[in-house]
C-alpha cells in the first residue's frame, strides 16, 4: 500500500509544472555558480602557489637572524567551489614578527575588496533560497489539494491509513527535490574534474557528500513545512500564504535580525578604545626605549628594520670589550622585556575583545535557533573548511609558529650570541665555543685597523641562518571538525522531525471531506 | 471601473496575507529605524573622537613644519545619516584612510564588526522594500485574475459592459493602493522611529533622497505588480501562476544579483595584491636600474649635491608606487560597479544601485571617500611645499616617505595648527557625499519595464480565455 | 430579444462546438436549450455573451452584434452561470451592490437590496452572511438577485438547477416563472427535462452541436418529451 502510494506521488510530482520548473530552475543554478567559483578557485589556488613559492625562495635567501620575517600564506579551501563561506573575505598571508603577535591576515588572491565585502553567491544560497522555495512549493496542497478534489476520501476508502498517507506524500516530495540537488551536483562535479581538472582526496569527496546530504537534508525541512502547512490550514490559496510566510520569516528575515539584535544584547568595545591602547602602548615603548638608548648610547634599535646595531664612533669610547659586552647585553634584554611585554598586553586586550566577540556569536547562534538556513550555513561552512573557526586555526598556528620561531632562536642565543661573541675580552683560544673564536679575532683585526664597524660586518662573517631555524608551519588546506558539522545537521533532523511528527498529529484528527 | 477598483482594495486589505505581510514589513521598517538611530550616534561619537585625537596628536607636529610634512593622519569616513535607507555593506567595507602630505599608505577598515558573524543583508530600506515589499505584490497578484478565473468571479463580472482592459486597469489600481499604503506606513514608521530614538535630523538632502527612493520603489512595486498580472491573465492557473511568480522574484531579487557579482569577476580581474607588489617592485627596479647609482643611495647632508637627485629618484619611486595602488584601488570599484550595473537588469539590482549612489553609501561612497582623501592630502601638500618655500634657509629636499626624514631636509618653522587645512572641512554638513541627481537612465528603464509589462498584461488579459 | 443565426463555433483542435445554430428567443419567453453534457450548450451560451469569437454566424442580443458591438450588447444581458462562486468573503448584499453597481445602477439602498434577496427567497439571516458558508441553493438564488438588480431584458441561465435539491429547484422556476412576467427573454441551457417541459415556452434539444429539434410549448403538448429526448440521443 505505501509503496503504491509513495510511487503515485513521485510520478504525479514529475509530471508537475513546478517539479519541471524545480529541476531546471535548480540544476542550472548549481552547476553555474560552482563552475564559475572553480575558476576563481583556481585562480586563487595558482596564486597561492605562485606566492608560497616566491616566499619559500626568500626564506632560502635569510641569512641574518634580523632579516627573518617569513610570510605564512592561508590556501585557498578546495572546497570553496561549493560554499565560499569566509574563505575569500579575510586575509591570506601573515607576516611574522618578532615583537607583535598576529592578530589578523591581510590580503588577498584577486578578490576585490567591495566584491569580498559582500553575502557570496554559491551553492548555499541557492539550497538556501530556492530549493527551501521549491520544497514549499511541491507540498503546500498536498493535502488540502487533494482534500478539495475528493482524492483524499477515495485514498482513505481503500483503507490507507493516515501514517501511510503522510509519510507517503512527505518521501514522495522530498525525492523529487533530492532529483534536481544531486543533478546539479553530479553535472557540477563532472565539469570540475573533466574540464577544471580540480581533483579532490577522499576526504574532501566525503565533505561533498556531506554537503549533498545537508542539502536534502535542508530541503526535507521545508518539504515537511509545506506539507504542515497545507494540513493546518483547509484552503490551498491559504495554506501557500502561510508556508511563504514562515519562510520569509525564517529564511530571509531572522538570520539578518538575528545578528542585529545580538548586536544590541552584546556590545562589542569600539575600535577607537583599542587602536587608543595600541597607539598608548607604542608611545610607552618608544619612551622606555628612549631611556635605555640615553643609558646605553653606543647601541641603537631601527624599529622599522627591527635590527640592532651599534654605533662604532660611540663604541669605540669604551675602555674595555668586557664593559662593553654587559652594556650590550643590558640594552638588548632590556630591550627584548619592553618590546614583548608591549607585545603581549596588545594581545591580551585582542583576546579579550575576541572573547566578547564569541560571547556576540553564541547569542546569534541562540537567537537564530529558528532558523534552518542559519545551520544549514553553519553546516555548509564547516563541511567545506570555509568557516571563520578554519580562519582561526590559522591564526592560532602562526601565532604558534612565531612561538616556536623566537623559541628557536632564543635557545641557539642569536639575538645575543652572535652579536656580541666578539665582545668578549678574552683571548680566541680560550673560549669555549670554538667556531666563535675565529671570528672575534677576525672583527678585532678589522676594528684595530681603523675599519668602520658597518664596513665588515658582513653576512658571511655571521652564522647563517638555516633552514631547520625555520619551524613548520601546520597548516593545510583542508581540516573539518565533526563536531560543528554534526551539530547543525542535528538541529536541522530535529526539526524536521517536529514538523513531520505536528503535521502528522494534526492529519490524523484531519477532516478529509 | 472604479467598482472594480474598489472592491480590489477592499479584498487586498482583508486579505490575510496582506495583513500578515504587512505587518511583519511595518515590524521591520520599525527595526531599521531603531537599530539605524541606535549605531548612528555610536558611529557619530566614534568619528568625532578620531578627528579629534587625529588633530590633538598633530599638534606637536606643528612646531616643525618638517615634522607636519610626513606626520601620518588616520582619516576615517563620517556615517553616512542616510544609510538607513541603503547601508551598501558599510561594516565589511575599508573606512580609514592612512596618510601624509605626501602620500597614502593605506586604506583600512576600522569597525567594531565581529568577523564571527557571517556577512548579512542589512536591514535597510534598500532591504525591506527590494525583498518583502515585492513579495507582497508577487503574493497579492498572482492569483487577481487567474483565481477569479477559476472561481467564475471573472465571467461574472466581464459578462457586465465593461471593457477588458479597464477591468485589469481597475485591478492593477487597486493592488497597488494597497501596496502604497504598504510602503507609505512601512516609510513612516521608520522615519518617525528615527525621529524618536534622536537620529539625524531632516534636512533637505535627506528628504531628496527620501523622495528618490520612495519613486524607485512606487516603481519597482508597480512592475512587479503589473508582472504578476500579466502572468495570472497568460496562464489562467493560480497555482501555475504562483510557481511563474515565485521563481521570477528569486531571480530578480537573489540570482541576478549574485550573477552580475559573478560575471563582472569574470569580465574585470583583480589583481593579488602579491601580484600588485610584484609590479610595485617590478617598476621600481627599472627606475633605479635607470638612475645612476650615487642617486639609489642614501645622504644624511642635504647640502651635497647628490642630495637633490636622490630626492627626485625617491619621488619617482613613490609616484610609481602611488599610481600603481591607485589603479588597484580603481581596478576593485570599476569590478563592484559592473557587478551593480549588470544586477540593474533586476528592479532590486537597480534599486540597490540607484539607492547606494543617491546615498552615497556602499561602492560610491568608498570612491567618493578616497577621492576627497586625495583631495585633503593635495590641499595638505601644497600648503606644507607653500610653507617650506617661504623658508629660505630650507633646502626643500623631503621624501614623503615615513622615516627618511633626516634632519634639515626641509624647512622647520613652527606653523600654526589651526591654519593646517582640515579634512573634516571637505564633507558637507550632512556627512555623506550623495548624488543631487539620479542617473536618468535607470528611471527611463524602470518605467520602459512597466510599460512593457503593463502592455503585456493588458494584451494577455484581453485575448485571454475566460470561460 | 436573444437571437442566433447560424451561429457556429469550430475550435483551433478542430472541434465543432456549435454547427449553425438559429434561434430566437422573444420577450416573455423561457426557452430551454436541451442537450446532453458537451452537446454545446455552454458553448453556445459562451457565444451569446463574448467569452469567444464564433467561427461564423452571429448572435445577437436586441438586434446588436455581440461581436461587433459587445460593451453596448452586454447592456441588455443578464447571467447566472453553471455554479455561482461569487466573492467568498463579502456578504451576500455586498456581492448584490457590486454586480448592480457594476451593472451600472448606483441608485439602489440597502433596503432595495434587501426587497430583491427576499423576492428570490433568501433568508433574512443570510443577508449579511459570507458567502464561503452559504449552500449551492442560496448561492443560485443571488445569481438570480443579481440578474434581476441588473434589470436586462434578456437573461441567459447555464445550467442554474443542477445539483439543487427539488424544493430548491422549484422554488428557482417560480422566479422564472416572475421574471417571464416581466417580459424578459430567457435562455436556459439544461440537461433536466422534467423543469423543461414544466416551465418552458419553446425547447431545443443540441446534440453534437447542432439543433436537431425545435419545438414550441403547445407543439410539446401532445408529444412525450422525454421520449424524443431519449430518441434524438440515440441516433
Amino acid at each position: 500500500m505505501f509503496i503504491v502510494l509513495l510511487w503515485k506521488e513521485i510520478r504525479e510530482h514529475l509530471m508537475t509544472f513546478r517539479f519541471a520548473a524545480a529541476l531546471v530552475t535548480i540544476t542550472l543554478l548549481i552547476v553555474c555558480s560552482v563552475w564559475f567559483l572553480g575558476e576563481d578557485y583556481q585562480r586563487r589556488l595558482n596564486s597561492y602557489l605562485q606566492a608560497s613559492e616566491a616566499a619559500a625562495l626568500l626564506e632560502r635567501e635569510y641569512v641574518v637572524p634580523s632579516e627573518i620575517s617569513p610570510t605564512l600564506f592561508r590556501p585557498p579551501s578546495p572546497l570553496s567551489m561549493f560554499t565560499q563561506g569566509e574563505d575569500r573575505r579575510f586575509g591570506n598571508s601573515i607576516q611574522i614578527k618578532r615583537w607583535e603577535v598576529p592578530r589578523e591576515a591581510t590580503g588577498n588572491y584577486g578578490t576585490g575588496l567591495l566584491m569580498a565585502a559582500q553575502a557570496p553567491f554559491d551553492l548555499f544560497t541557492i539550497v538556501a533560497t530556492v530549493v527551501s522555495l521549491f520544497g514549499i512549493l511541491l507540498t503546500y496542497d498536498a493535502i488540502s489539494g487533494e482534500r478539495e478534489r475528493g482524492l483524499l476520501r477515495v485514498q482513505s476508502s481503500y483503507g490507507a491509513s493516515r501514517l501511510t498517507l503522510y509519510s507517503a506524500k512527505f518521501l514522495g516530495a522530498a525525492v523529487c527535490l533530492t532529483i534536481p540537488i544531486v543533478l546539479g551536483l553530479t553535472a557540477s562535479l563532472v565539469a570540475l574534474n573533466f574540464i577544471l581538472d580540480i581533483v579532490f582526496t577522499p576526504g574532501e569527496w566525503l565533505a561533498v557528500g556531506g554537503v549533498a546530504f545537508a542539502s536534502v537534508l535542508y530541503g526535507t525541512v521545508f518539504v515537511a513545512l509545506g506539507l504542515g502547512c497545507s494540513v493546518l490550514v483547509r484552503r490551498s490559496s491559504a495554506a501557500i500564504v502561510l508556508a511563504l510566510l514562515v519562510w520569509t520569516i525564517t529564511v530571509v528575515v531572522v538570520p539578518s535580525v538575528a545578528q542585529g539584535a545580538a548586536g544590541t544584547l552584546s556590545p562589542l568595545d569600539s575600535q577607537f578604545a583599542i587602536s587608543s591602547l595600541e597607539r598608548g602602548t607604542e608611545a610607552d615603548a618608544r619612551k622606555k626605549h628612549e631611556e635605555l638608548a640615553d643609558k646605553y648610547p653606543a647601541y641603537e634599535f631601527g624599529y622599522w628594520t627591527s635590527s640592532f646595531s651599534i654605533k662604532s664612533e660611540r663604541f669605540f669610547k669604551y675602555d674595555s670589550w668586557e664593559q662593553g659586552y654587559r652594556d650590550a647585553e643590558s640594552f638588548i634584554r632590556g630591550l627584548e622585556l619592553v618590546m614583548q611585554a608591549r607585545a603581549d598586553t596588545i594581545r591580551q586586550a585582542y583576546r579579550e575583545s575576541e572573547a566578547r566577540k564569541a560571547e556576540q556569536s553564541e547569542t546569534e547562534q541562540l537567537l537564530a535557533v529558528f532558523s534552518p538556513s542559519h545551520h544549514l550555513r553553519h553546516a555548509l561552512t564547516s563541511l567545506t573548511s570555509t568557516n571563520y573557526s578554519r580562519y582561526e586555526d590559522y591564526l592560532e598556528a602562526a601565532r604558534r609558529y612565531r612561538a616556536e620561531l623566537l623559541d628557536n632562536f632564543r635557545r641557539k642565543g642569536y639575538f645575543s650570541d652572535n652579536v656580541l661573541s666578539f665582545f668578549s675580552q678574552r683571548d680566541p683560544e680560550e673560549i669555549d665555543d670554538a667556531k666563535y673564536g675565529e671570528r672575534v679575532a677576525y672583527y678585532r683585526s678589522q676594528l684595530e685597523s681603523g675599519k668602520r664597524y658597518d664596513e665588515f660586518m658582513g653576512p658571511k662573517f655571521l652564522e647563517p641562518v638555516s633552514a631547520s631555524d625555520l619551524p613548520p608551519f601546520e597548516y593545510s588546506f583542508f581540516g573539518m571538525d565533526s563536531g560543528s558539522v554534526i551539530w547543525p545537521l542535528g538541529i536541522l533532523a530535529i526539526e524536521l522531525a517536529l514538523l513531520l511528527a505536528t503535521g502528522l498529529a494534526v492529519f490524523q484528527r484531519y477532516d478529509i471531506r | 471601473m472604479f467598482t472594480v477598483a474598489r472592491r480590489a482594495i477592499v479584498d487586498g486589505i482583508s486579505d490575510s496575507k496582506y495583513i500578515f505581510l504587512t505587518a511583519l514589513i511595518l515590524a521591520l521598517f520599525a527595526a531599521n529605524g531603531f537599530v539605524f538611530s541606535v549605531s548612528y550616534q555610536d558611529q557619530l561619537d566614534d568619528y568625532r573622537k578620531t578627528v579629534a585625537e587625529n588633530y590633538r596628536l598633530m599638534q606637536p607636529a606643528c612646531s616643525n613644519l618638517q615634522d607636519l610634512a610626513v606626520f601620518e593622519q588616520s582619516l576615517k569616513k563620517p556615517p553616512s545619516p542616510a544609510a538607513f535607507v541603503a547601508d551598501g555593506g558599510r561594516l565589511f567595507l575599508p573606512n580609514v584612510v592612512l596618510l601624509n602630505a605626501f602620500r597614502r599608505w593605506e586604506i583600512i577598515k576600522q569597525h567594531a564588526v565581529n568577523e564571527r558573524s557571517p556577512i548579512q543583508q542589512p536591514l535597510d530600506w534598500n532591504f525591506i522594500i527590494g525583498s518583502l515589499v515585492t513579495l507582497l505584490a508577487v503574493l497579492l497578484s498572482y492569483s487577481s485574475v487567474s483565481g477569479e478565473k477559476q472561481s467564475g468571479t471573472l465571467r461574472q463580472v466581464l459578462s457586465n459592459s465593461l471593457p477588458r482592459f479597464r477591468f485589469i486597469i481597475a485591478k492593477y489600481l487597486g493592488l497597488m493602493f494597497c501596496m502604497l499604503l504598504t510602503l507609505g506606513l512601512g516609510i513612516t514608521t521608520s522615519l518617525v522611529t528615527i525621529n524618536l530614538l534622536g537620529g539625524p535630523p531632516l534636512s533637505s538632502d535627506m528628504l531628496r533622497i527620501i523622495g528618490w527612493a520612495a519613486v524607485f520603489a512606487v516603481l519597482i512595486i508597480s512592475f512587479f505588480l503589473l508582472t504578476g498580472l500579466a502572468v495570472s491573465s497568460l496562464t489562467g492557473n493560480s497555482s501555475v501562476a504562483l510557481v511563474i511568480l515565485l521563481v521570477f522574484w528569486i531571480f530578480a531579487v537573489v540570482i541576478v544579483p549574485g550573477a552580475g557579482k559573478l560575471a563582472a569577476e569574470q569580465i574585470i580581474r583583480v589583481p593579488s595584491d602579491a601580484e600588485v607588489r610584484a609590479e610595485v617592485e617590478a617598476q621600481s627596479a627599472a627606475i633605479a636600474k635607470a638612475t645612476p647609482p650615487e642617486a639609489t643611495g642614501w645622504t644624511n647632508d642635504p647640502s651635497s649635491p647628490n642630495a637633490r637627485r636622490i630626492k627626485q629618484y625617491r619621488d619617482s619611486l613613490r609616484a610609481v608606487g602611488q599610481r600603481i595602488e591607485d589603479e588597484y584601488l580603481h581596478t576593485q570599484i570599476s569590478q563592484s560597479m559592473l557587478a551593480q550595473q549588470i544586477s540593474s537588469v533586476s528592479p532590486s539590482g537597480l534599486l540597490s544601485d540607484s539607492l547606494q549612489y543617491l546615498c552615497g553609501t556602499g561602492v560610491y561612497g568608498l570612491r567618493k571617500f578616497t577621492d576627497l582623501a586625495e583631495e585633503y592630502r593635495q590641499q595638505l601638500n601644497r600648503f606644507v611645499v607653500e610653507r617650506d618655500a617661504l623658508d629660505k634657509d630650507s633646502p626643500h629636499l623631503v621624501f614623503g616617505f615615513r622615516t627618511s626624514i633626516y634632519a634639515g631636509a626641509f624647512s622647520s618653522d613652527a606653523v600654526a595648527a589651526a591654519s593646517v587645512p582640515r579634512y573634516d572641512g571637505l564633507w558637507t554638513q550632512g556627512g555623506f557625499h550623495g548624488k543631487s541627481y539620479i542617473p536618468l537612465w535607470q528611471l527611463f528603464y524602470l518605467l520602459l519595464l512597466n510599460l512593457n509589462m503593463g502592455l503585456l498584461g493588458v494584451i494577455a488579459f484581453a485575448r485571454a480565455d475566460i470561460r | 430579444m436573444i437571437e442566433a443565426i447560424d451561429l457556429t463555433k469550430r475550435y483551433e483542435d478542430g472541434l465543432l462546438a456549435v454547427d449553425h445554430l438559429n434561434l430566437k428567443v422573444e420577450k416573455g419567453v423561457i426557452y430551454c436549450l436541451l442537450g446532453a453534457n458537451g452537446a454545446g450548450k455552454t458553448t453556445a451560451i459562451n457565444l451569446f455573451l463574448n467569452f469567444i469569437e464564433p467561427t461564423a454566424g452571429t448572435a445577437k442580443i436586441n438586434d446588436i452584434d455581440v461581436t461587433k458591438n459587445p460593451l453596448e450588447a452586454k447592456k441588455f444581458v443578464s447571467y447566472v452561470s453553471e455554479n455561482v462562486m461569487l466573492y467568498g468573503n463579502f456578504t451576500a448584499r455586498q456581492n448584490l451592490d457590486f454586480f448592480t453597481k457594476l451593472g451600472g445602477r448606483g441608485d439602489m439602498s440597502k433596503d432595495d437590496y434587501y426587497d430583491v434577496m427576499r423576492r428570490v427567497g433568501l433568508q433574512e439571516k443570510a443577508f449579511e452572511q459570507r458567502l464561503k458558508n452559504f449552500s449551492k441553493g442560496m448561492r443560485q438564488k443571488l445569481g438570480i438577485a443579481i440578474a434581476i438588480t441588473k434589470n436586462a431584458p434578456a437573461i441567459l441561465l447555464d445550467e442554474p438547477t443542477s445539483g439543487l435539491d427539488p424544493k430548491a429547484g422549484s422554488e428557482f422556476m417560480d422566479l422564472l416563472r416572475s421574471l417571464k412576467e416581466e417580459s424578459k427573454a430567457v435562455l436556459m441551457s439544461t440537461h433536466d427535462i422534467f423543469r423543461a417541459k414544466d416551465i418552458a415556452d419553446e425547447v431545443g434539444i443540441m446534440k453534437e452541436g447542432n439543433l436537431v429539434m425545435s419545438k414550441t410549448r403547445d407543439e410539446l403538448e401532445t408529444w412525450n418529451l422525454e421520449q424524443i429526448y431519449l430518441e434524438y440521443m440515440q441516433t
